[in-house]
């Protein structure tokens, strides 16, 4: 009769730890997910092996060893970003976020981390020395009749559809799931240019055939986002922000990422 | 309710994209089809063997992947089509091959002695398809056949991949700016619902129409 | 690129191709397996129902067959998700969108296969002394079940393809990992070949599947009365 009490006790156990560890009730650390763009490029990308990957990927790594909590790293279709936080899927964007008055109503940001212009991008042609040269200028890729593309849910989205097309330049706007596949589709030629956030263009084209005819001074500043009312998280990710900046670890990763900014 | 008046135009502009692909996809569709079908059943050991190589292809894997293939694989290989083009060239091979799986199973059912009989009256093979076979393949494949019809109207859907805004796109777009996810996808689901509807009635209609009594 | 150095990324982006393939295989299971549990009981109420219950199985069945799978996945992931106090993860919203569309399907299916039984296999177990229920569980049901399996094989690979919408809501499947490793890698055409080879893997593996299964559970005479015809 002993033996089969322990036997049920130890039954027990096992089922009552396996429960823990499923609910996380073993763990110490509180675990956060970030949502990332999975193809955006130097910031938040998903490499060949399928992990994440980008500057603000490390800066979150680092600050979650800093701050005492886990953070899991999920990439998620860009445009559904913010209603996927509020759904409670993910419970932090670290992607290079552009901080809009629009987004505000909806989320909230930490401070300020890094700040963007928009670049237009065109793809080469060879002029009459056989020198490969961009197609067009700023002026003439964003005209009337042009093709147009951008990443949909992003700044670049807003600002071509606000600053232009309703203002009564017919361009054609057209929406692809990520920037890479803009700059695809650019040199396949079935757009004409594409507009996006300068380091994410600089990546694109690196060794290909088009180049950025100009920049759009939008003077875009990216955060982190969480969701509205809670500051414990956006606290713990102002405080890690803050000791990273201060930290050597900014510097080696901008040098790593964002050489040239 | 004043939400569903302002969204409609938006809706609108969206279904006529949609209108459009099924449009043109729903024939192509079903012209490869037939095409496919009596390659299987009445071409020699090439044609049957491309036919169902064809077949495998379209209804193994995901209409997702053809169309991004189409859209972004096959540039690399020197074709280039444009958003609208690419969809459309989806659309039917995929639907071609539920189509023709159905088709030649109409094929299969017709009597063998009809063929042999059509032959032994001096026809020639294409024209004892023509006259013989292919009507009554078209009648016995319509409930297959339309059942197709209405799963493309369905996975049509699947168009913004290649940058096209159509009935669910534009939807999306609602949803992502008004967060009002709910209203936006039932109505955008009712309206779906609507040409499904639609479609079933007159394909019904159709199969009426045509029927031919003993066959 | 050469020749070797895409067969060397094809193989370095296997792994993750194939934990992708992983999530496709679980996500099939469940959406295929709720289909199964929901479709024999809705379609018995097709069949045997009463107006009311044929009622409201037309009206899920218009609702889940009219609806395209995207909206679905959207509409329960966000719909759902938005109601507060409600939190369901992206994986099971995909399995309840598909799941519950299969429910939709396979429930015609198995209304097609209980109807190709006949009406007087079931005469003839009432004549027996056995009661409706005892003669759809032992008689019916087993023939039907038969009947459907080409239909649920087709069923299978229609779902399969599904899952590779998943991604709109925020499950990377197979689908998925492939198009972060395209786009990465801008290796297009040799990244998505590899990943349709999967998938035709996968669908034809379950397919043959159930072909086994069906001839595992051949009974010689089945299906004789259908077979002839109408009486």
């Amino acid at each position: 009769m002993f033996s089969r009490v322990s036997m049920q006790f130890a039954v027990v156990l096992c089922l009552v730890s396996l429960l823990a560890s499923l609910s996380g009730v073993a763990a110490d650390k509180p675990v956060y997910v970030d949502g990332i763009d999975a193809a955006f490029p130097p910031f938040s990308y998903i490499d060949e092996s399928g992990d994440p990957a980008g500057f603000d990927v490390e800066v979150i790594q680092w600050i979650a060893g800093e701050m005492g909590f886990d953070v899991e790293i999920v990439p998620v279709d860009w445009d559904a970003i913010i209603p996927t936080l509020k759904v409670g899927t993910i419970d932090m964007i670290a992607s290079g976020m552009t901080i809009t008055s629009e987004r505000l109503k909806q989320v909230d940001f930490t401070d300020p981390y890094w700040a963007i212009d928009l670049a237009v991008v065109t793809r080469n042609v060879a002029d009459d020395q056989g020198e490969s040269v961009p197609q067009f200028n700023i002026f003439s890729a964003i005209a009337a009749g042009q093709t147009v593309g951008v990443q949909r849910g992003t700044t670049s989205q807003t600002w071509l559809q606000e600053n232009l097309i309703d203002k009564g330049v017919a361009l054609d706007l057209k929406l692809y799931d990520s920037f890479l596949l803009v700059v695809e589709d650019l040199l396949i030629g079935r757009v004409d240019a594409a507009v996006m956030d300068e380091p994410t263009a600089r990546s694109a084209i690196a060794g290909r055939d088009a180049a950025i005819v100009g920049t759009i001074n939008t003077g875009e500043i990216y955060g982190y986002a969480v969701r509205k009312g809670d500051s414990t998280l956006l606290a713990l990710l102002n405080e890690g922000l803050k000791r990273i900046k201060a930290s050597d670890e900014w510097d080696r990763l901008v040098e790593k990422w964002l050489i040239g900014s | 309710m004043s939400f569903l008046i302002e969204i409609i135009p938006r809706l609108l502009q969206g279904m006529y994209i949609t209108l459009q692909l099924i449009v043109f996809s729903m024939p192509i569709g079903l012209a490869i089809g037939v095409a496919v079908a009596l390659g299987r059943v009445y071409g020699g050991v090439v044609l049957s063997s491309l036919a169902w190589g064809y077949q495998l292809l379209f209804r193994g894997t995901p209409l997702l992947l053809q169309l991004f293939v189409i859209y972004y694989g096959l540039p690399h290989c020197g074709l280039v089509l444009s958003p609208f083009a690419s969809a459309i060239t989806a659309f039917s091979l995929c639907s071609g091959a539920y189509h023709s799986e159905y088709l030649r199973g109409a094929v299969l059912s017709i009597q063998g002695g009809q063929m042999e009989a059509a032959r032994a009256l001096g026809m020639g093979k294409i024209q004892a398809i023509r006259s013989i076979i292919l009507p009554q393949m078209l009648r016995r494949a319509l409930p297959g056949c339309s059942n197709e019809i209405v799963y493309l109207i369905k996975y049509s859907s699947l168009a913004y991949i290649v940058t096209l805004v159509d009935l669910t796109g534009q939807g999306r777009l609602i949803a992502y700016e008004t967060f009002r996810f709910f209203e936006v996808f039932l109505i955008v689901g009712l309206i779906y619902l609507g040409m499904v509807t639609i479609a079933n009635r007159f394909l019904h209609a159709v199969e009426k129409k045509v029927h031919i009594p003993g066959l | 690129m050469t020749f070797s150095e895409t067969l060397t990324l094809i193989g370095r982006s296997l792994p993750t191709l194939l934990q992708g393939a992983g999530i496709t295989m679980a996500l099939i299971s469940a959406c295929l397996g709720l289909g199964i549990l929901g479709g024999i009981p809705l379609a018995f109420v097709h069949v045997y129902g009463a107006r009311w219950g044929k009622l409201v199985a037309d009206i899920y069945d218009r609702v889940f067959r009219g609806f395209p799978a995207l909206v679905l996945l959207f509409l329960f992931y966000f719909g759902l998700g938005s109601i507060k106090g409600f939190s369901i993860s992206p994986f099971i919203a995909v399995v309840l969108a598909l799941g519950l569309r299969s429910v939709a399907y396979q429930a015609q299916i198995y209304r097609g296969g209980l109807l190709a039984v006949g009406e007087d296999q079931m005469d003839a177990a009432r004549s027996l002394g056995m009661t409706k229920l005892q003669a759809i569980w032992f008689v019916i049901l087993p023939q039907a079940l038969y009947f459907s399996l080409p239909g649920i094989a087709n069923e299978y690979s229609i779902v399969l393809k599904d899952t590779a919408l998943a991604f709109a809501v925020g499950v990377v499947e197979l689908f998925t990992r492939g198009k972060f490793i395209a786009v990465h890698t801008r290796a297009t055409l040799s990244i998505y070949l590899t990943v349709a080879v999967i998938y035709l893997f996968l669908t034809y593996i379950g397919i043959f599947g159930f072909w086994v299964v069906e001839r595992l559970a051949y009974i010689p005479g089945l299906g004789g009365r259908a077979k002839e015809g109408k009486r």
